[in-house]
């Protein structure tokens, strides 16, 4: 963070700065990342794994559901009219 | 370790997605005008720098987030242990997140360098929203002068901004 952090004084506009820790030793995860699955039967499978866009709140355990303050005074909600 | 590959090129895999989902060309956003930059005037450790996560984090007691493109957003006070932030996001897969929020909210992190004195402070409120929205349009002319309005009332220096 602190290397990162320390790049903002000195890149412009449209500069990429690469930090120089790999998500894993191997890079052979990105093989997989958005590419269809073959599946036994030789037919091709999207590994899909967005959840279905729900217009109710998603708690992460029930137990946050049940704290939840209805009023909420540091839930800001947006008039998209 | 093996030879390190190039960084996924995310835009042409979307599209090879979508196309394989049977869904329509995803549509890109594009802007023709260069974005607005402002040059640092201060060293890091003269620095308030405030903290804006898109993926869908709550704390326990807020509302968490729908995932049918929420516009809205929750400030999160940064003096909050991070044991009583949440995830909630429909895109993303959230365990490494559930298990250590700094992944996608790096509050701890930031806390600790401000304790170290590399930076002056983490802004007293961190603000985040749920990414994925389809809407641009309602982002830019909506979501993002809130964000903006709030930054300029915490008096910020930085804005670290992270995805999920």
């Amino acid at each position: 963070m602190q290397t990162a952090l320390e790049q903002t004084s000195s890149l412009g506009p449209g500069d990429i700065f690469r930090l120089p820790f790999p998500f894993a030793d191997s890079d052979e995860w990105k093989n997989t990342v958005m590419r269809p699955i073959q599946k036994p039967d030789g037919t091709l499978e999207m590994n899909d794994f967005r959840t279905a866009r729900l217009d109710s709140p998603q708690y992460q355990s029930d137990a946050d559901q049940g704290a939840a303050d209805p009023k909420c005074p540091s839930c800001v909600f947006i008039s998209a009219d | 370790m093996d030879q390190r590959q190039d960084p996924i090129d995310y835009i042409e895999r979307t599209r090879s997605q979508y196309d394989a989902l049977g869904y329509e060309p995803y549509t890109w956003v594009e802007y023709s005008a260069a974005p607005p930059w402002t040059a640092l005037s201060k060293p890091l450790n003269e620095m308030n720098i405030a903290l804006i996560a898109s993926g869908g984090i709550y704390a326990h007691g807020q509302i968490a987030f729908h995932h049918k493109d929420d516009l809205s957003y929750r400030i999160i006070d940064t003096e909050i242990e991070s044991t009583q932030l949440r995830t909630s996001h429909f895109a993303y897969d959230m365990t490494p997140a559930r298990e250590n929020i700094n992944v996608v909210f790096p509050i701890d992190t930031l806390k600790t360098l401000a304790h170290q004195g590399i930076i002056r402070s983490l802004s007293r409120r961190a603000y985040t929203f749920m990414g994925g929205i389809y809407s641009a349009r309602k982002v830019r002319d909506l979501l993002a002068p809130h964000l903006l309005k709030a930054l300029q009332e915490d008096e910020v220096d930085l804005a670290l901004l992270v995805p999920a």
